[in-house]
């Protein structure tokens, strides 16, 4: 009975019932929506960064990461091939060598980190082929090609074919040097990666610095959720010469700004969930107010206070169920189809490391827990004025 | 037979500052079937003596028993429940649920006790066709009049069979016709099912239809008699 009459209660005055379903319909919409992009841009970049840079896990020798001395380089990597064939959770292993080195041309000179990879594995394992803007991934006829960037190539006014000499600290301690020629140029969404990187092929990279193995091998994973467990194999088995590091520590500020976005996303949320609190609050102090009269009849004819505080939760439920789960629902589908057509953020935060557009990502359980905690904050929310409602004596609002 | 007995019924209002007697030291029984009127200015005391029978107030001294219950030791919730099944309220401003069809509104108290459906619609189909109002079962209360709508109200204060009605300026709201309509039906009803009436009013129409007439001034009984 409490029911049906909560729920035509809700429809008595249409507007300002409509006005708060609709604040609630747009802001639990814009909050999915912002929770998905925000993980979308945080999926995103870490895609990146793991694919072009470290992968999810990395195996060195264990002084390589503190000191990156050229002669840290790992002794056996075939050992460590053999260790690795049999985890089902791998899908892509490269090996590569690393190197500082400076970059010069008669124009200019810029330092660089060195990678040396073995084109034919890194295509696989590596997006950086898809952000090529021109030549090709180190193939072709050019002897000891390059991979510059963007603003690499405008700085030492480079172009394809283009001349650069490299210079760098052999294994041996002599600084060595060897002319490269562009084969392609690169621009990835992250501004400082692209400042900072070159790639060139391993043996040419090998024939300069005067070594032939590998100072990382990096590990692509099926599902990052399954890194623990890889990881507890790795302690377990990796020769004590060796240690391995998840991207969490190879790339501690992305793993930072992954949280942040997230903590971002869940305050936004928060706060429109508190704003939409208030406002039911609000509505539901001036739906008491309004029938104080009829809630004083109700308790003289023998509706009990307990059904009375029950009929004003209930509207409150029905007001923020309405409102929310539509939003919820729409904002579902806003993500799905913007997960295909991606959102364009334009180019202006490709210094944060984040593509001009934008693919969000259904997060269920954050979807979960934007509805748990509507539900919690309704809950709470509509006491307040059911127990005002509790306290209206019969005879005093009959009278009023 | 006896069905409501007050003894000693005051009711005081600020007692630690000013005090107000609004109900000072009434004794009073109603019979079954009665049919009574308590007239008094405006502030006499006679709502606060209705409320006080009804259980929706407290009196500050005496006590009120119905049927042998005494409603002045009951809790809240039993009075609560004594009130959903014992008695029935007509209001001066109707109080219907405008949400609700005068079917509906009818049926609200038997639905409350949990009567079957079937029960309590031909229960409330009864009433409403006993007061001319069958023809707008399905109209919500904003789309009757006021004479109406008060005759929707005595049909939903009779739906549960009621020990008693009290109606607190039943005919206030309503113009002479409305008001010799409401109570033809009142009078019929009480002839009919033999529920007593008891109210309040200083309309003089009311009075000439009642059986037994209280005056009361300052809060106390000044006369009591039947016609």
């Amino acid at each position: 009975m409490t029911t049906r009459l909560a729920w035509k209660n809700i429809w008595r005055n249409k507007t300002r019932s409509l006005i708060f379903i609709g604040a609630a319909f747009f802001g639990l919409a814009l909050a999915i929506f912002t929770i998905n992009l925000m993980k979308g841009i945080a999926a995103q970049r870490l895609d990146d960064a793991v694919s072009i840079q470290t992968g999810h896990l990395q195996i060195q020798n264990k002084d390589f990461n503190t000191f990156r001395e050229i002669d840290q380089y790992i002794a056996d990597p075939a050992q460590v091939r053999a260790l690795l064939k049999d985890q089902p959770q791998i899908v892509s292993i490269t090996e590569r060598m690393v190197s500082e080195a400076v970059l010069t041309t008669p124009e200019n000179t810029s330092i660089a980190q060195l990678t040396g990879v073995k084109p034919e594995i890194e295509i696989q394992f590596s997006a950086l082929k898809d952000y090529l803007i021109g030549g090709t991934f180190l193939e072709g006829d050019l002897p000891k090609p390059i991979l510059v960037s963007k603003k690499t190539a405008e700085r030492l006014k480079l172009s394809i074919r283009s001349k650069v000499i490299v210079t760098l600290k052999a294994v041996s301690g002599e600084i060595v040097g060897g002319a490269f020629r562009v084969s392609g140029i690169f621009e990835t969404p992250n501004t400082p990666y692209d400042e900072n990187n070159a790639i060139v092929k391993y043996s040419d990279l090998g024939e300069l610095s005067g070594i032939r193995n590998p100072h990382e091998i990096a590990i692509l994973v099926n599902d990052r959720m399954q890194l623990t467990r890889i990881e507890g194999f790795l302690v377990k088995n990796l020769p004590s010469d060796y240690r391995h590091y998840s991207w969490i520590t190879l790339l501690p500020q992305l793993y930072a700004f992954n949280g942040f976005t997230e903590a971002v996303s869940m305050l936004f949320t928060i706060i429109i969930l508190l704003g939409l609190g208030f406002g039911l609050l609000n509505t539901m102090n001036m739906i008491v107010q309004e029938r104080t009269r009829e809630i004083g009849m109700l308790r003289a004819i023998g509706q009990s206070k307990w059904s009375v505080f029950f009929m004003l939760v209930k509207e409150s439920g029905f007001l923020m169920f309405i409102g929310s789960l539509t939003g919820i629902l729409l904002g579902i589908v806003i993500v799905n189809m913007t997960s295909q057509t991606g959102v364009p953020l334009g180019s202006g935060f490709a210094l944060l490391g984040i593509r001009a557009t934008i693919y969000p990502v259904v997060v269920w359980p954050m979807i979960v827990m934007v509805c748990v905690l509507a539900t919690i904050l309704t809950a709470i929310i509509s006491v307040f004025p059911a127990f005002r409602a509790l306290r209206i004596r019969p005879h005093a609002a009959l009278r009023d | 037979m006896e069905i409501i007995e007050i003894r000693n019924l005051s009711k005081t209002y600020n007692p630690k500052t000013i005090p107000v007697h609004a109900v000072n030291q009434v004794n009073l029984t109603f019979k079954e079937g009665e049919f009574t009127a308590i007239v008094g200015a405006s502030g006499s005391g006679k709502t606060t003596l209705l409320n006080m029978i009804g259980g929706i107030d407290n009196p500050s001294e005496g006590e009120v028993c119905i049927a042998s219950n005494n409603l002045t030791n009951m809790s809240e919730t039993q009075k609560t429940k004594f009130r959903r099944d014992h008695i029935g309220f007509v209001f001066q401003s109707y109080n219907l649920l405008p949400v609700l069809t005068a079917i509906e509104n009818v049926e609200f108290i038997m639905e409350m006790q949990g009567r079957p459906v079937k029960e309590r619609h031909s229960r409330s189909k009864e009433l409403l066709s006993a007061i001319c109002l069958s023809n707008r079962l399905h109209s919500r209360p904003g789309k009757l009049s006021g004479g109406q709508q008060q005759r929707v109200a005595v049909a939903r204060a009779l739906a549960h069979k009621p020990k008693f009605v009290i109606a607190d300026e039943p005919t206030a709201n309503l113009d002479s016709r409305s008001t010799a309509d409401l109570l033809d039906i009142m009078v019929k009803l009480n002839e009919q099912e033999g529920i007593t009436f008891i109210f309040s009013t200083h309309d003089q129409r009311v009075v000439d239809r009642a059986r037994r007439v209280i005056v009361f001034e300052d809060g106390s009984v000044k006369e009591d008699y039947n016609k």
